[in-house]
């Protein structure tokens, strides 16, 4: 082995090469802010994002309003999972079922998020049952289509062979369609749960008592703009976080159909 | 043990009788004939080849023999019976790969027996390790599908359908996707076991060197709508080997059926080329 292979490897290495554009990131912040005197009224200090964190977590007690946002996430996601799934199977495995569902589904589904929310919080009032149909709303329709999209997508020629080796017709959906297509469902809600922390921000800005949105407009209220950045930073890593379980969760439930490596696999 | 499938296949009854076969598909405004008029017998224990041109029909004669299809006229009877449900008499193997890659390769092997058999679930694991160790994969029974090269994903859809232990055993084209290699290993592997099981099998292909290896009678098709344009009985004797394909019969037999199907495979690029415009 040469000397200079174990600092190209430290160079190549998934982690440096991921921290690169946080990197240079700040770099362009930090020029931003020292060379052109920006007033931090518009772009903070980088260093004061960490301690506003910090303040955030140890005298506001943010850790509460993440508690609240990711539960209002899960349930309003898990309602469109468990709706979705077993409706997007259908519409994939029946020409007939689809061409009842799609045209509605499409209808709304090209509705964005925000119109649904002043109805609800008319209907619903402000609290976390208005959070959570939000997100029902925005998932569950992008989501049945996916489902459908999967479900439809298996090959007709796995039926065939099932019906060869003596299955019977009704044991096609849980035999064949679902084990098929159970990897790009998976993959569905890997998109479709970014997609639900989006509209969930959308819905604390626009009415809340609790949350991290919330936390962000009300930061903006007092102009405390290093807090929406540590609001941003901390809904980031939450995202990031909840992508990585789902990679993680695809390889782990589908060592059969591995995917490209993520960067800690 | 020479000649011992030959003769048993000359001296008994029927397993696929098909008389004046019809079929034909809508495709957008016209009708394409696919099968015309088509007659044939394929006796029990026979290695019966369909060999014609590509595009022809063979596919879907066969499909029609699984119960995959539906004739539009004539009859098919297939051990004597009309009753044609798909996966009741007869096994098949595609020319696609089509062994379940959500499933290891035990459990595709083992699959079938869930339905078509009574053994517990230990007998079926132990049936299942046999048909591995028939097609070779008995290293491999925990992998994935898609682990496999295209040879070996055929052992597997081989020894699944051998699983089901039906009397009859399709393959529609299931080495043409495999280089010329594997395809006489692959060969000369289900001679091996078709020489050992004694099932009926009806195998559809386009290459004349690999009728003449495996097949007891060759059924040569037309170009579309396919019709028999010939049968021919192999005169070589089994267990077959690789070397018979130099011998002078076989030779012979090859330039036979070249010469026959010639006009037809010319045709046939015709008739491909039209439909597809």
């Amino acid at each position: 082995m040469r000397a200079g292979d174990g600092a190209r490897r430290r160079l190549t290495s998934p982690i440096f090469l991921g921290v690169l554009p946080f990197a240079a990131g700040a770099v362009v912040w930090t020029i931003l802010v020292r060379a052109y005197h920006i007033s931090p009224v518009f772009l903070p200090p980088l260093e004061s994002v960490p301690a506003a964190l910090r303040s955030m977590f140890i005298e506001q007690r943010v850790a509460t309003d993440i508690l609240i946002s990711s539960l209002r996430v899960a349930a309003g996601f898990a309602v469109a999972v468990l709706l979705a799934t077993p409706l997007g199977v259908l519409m994939g495995y029946s020409f007939r079922i689809s061409q009842i569902f799609e045209p509605v589904v499409g209808f709304i589904r090209y509705m964005p998020v925000p119109v649904f929310i002043p109805l609800c919080l008319l209907w619903f009032g402000s609290g976390d049952l208005e959070k959570v149909i939000v997100i029902f709303l925005g998932a569950f329709f992008q989501l049945t289509l996916m489902v459908q999209d999967a479900a439809g997508g298996v090959r007709q020629d796995f039926y065939e062979a099932a019906v060869m080796l003596g299955a019977p017709r009704r044991a096609l959906i849980f035999r064949i369609l679902w084990p098929a297509a159970l990897p790009q469902i998976f993959d569905s809600y890997r998109v479709c749960i970014g997609w639900a922390w989006t509209y969930l921000i959308v819905a604390e800005i626009v009415g809340a008592t609790a949350g991290i949105g919330y936390y962000i407009i009300k930061a903006q209220r007092y102009l405390l703009v290093s807090q929406i950045f540590a609001a941003m930073a901390i809904i980031g890593l939450l995202g990031m976080t909840t992508d990585l379980l789902f990679g993680a969760g695809h390889n782990l439930l589908f060592p059969w159909a591995k995917k490209k490596r993520s960067f800690l696999t | 043990m020479p000649d011992l499938r030959f003769s048993r296949a000359a001296a008994s009854k029927q397993a696929i009788r098909i008389r004046q076969l019809y079929k034909t598909y809508d495709a957008h405004k016209e009708k394409i004939a696919a099968l015309e008029n088509l007659s044939c017998d394929i006796a029990e224990g026979e290695f019966a080849v369909i060999l014609g041109p590509s595009g022809c029909g063979k596919s879907t004669l066969v499909r029609i023999i699984a119960g995959l299809e539906q004739p539009s006229s004539g009859t098919i009877l297939v051990n004597g019976s009309r009753d044609s449900a798909p996966g009741k008499t007869c096994s098949m193997v595609f020319q696609s790969y089509t062994s379940f890659p959500w499933l290891s390769v035990l459990d595709n092997i083992a699959f079938a027996m869930r339905y078509t058999s009574t053994k517990t679930k230990h007998e079926r694991r132990t049936r299942a390790q046999e048909l591995a160790r028939m097609v070779g994969l008995e290293n491999f029974e925990n992998a994935w599908i898609n682990e496999l090269s295209g040879g070996m994903k055929q052992r597997v859809s081989i020894a699944s359908a051998l699983a089901t232990e039906s009397r009859i055993l399709i393959m529609d084209e299931p080495f043409g996707a495999l280089d010329s290699q594997t395809r006489m290993a692959m060969q000369e592997q289900l001679l091996t076991i078709t020489e050992k099981t004694g099932k009926t099998v009806v195998f559809v292909t386009h290459d004349i060197e690999e009728a003449l290896v495996l097949g007891d009678r060759i059924y040569v098709c037309t170009s579309r709508p396919a019709r028999i344009l010939a049968e021919m009985d192999v005169a070589l004797p089994r267990p077959r080997t690789p070397e018979m394909r130099n011998r002078k019969i076989f030779v012979e037999m090859k330039y036979e059926i070249f010469h026959l199907l010639r006009d037809h495979v010319y045709a046939q690029i015709l008739e491909t080329h039209r439909a597809r415009r």
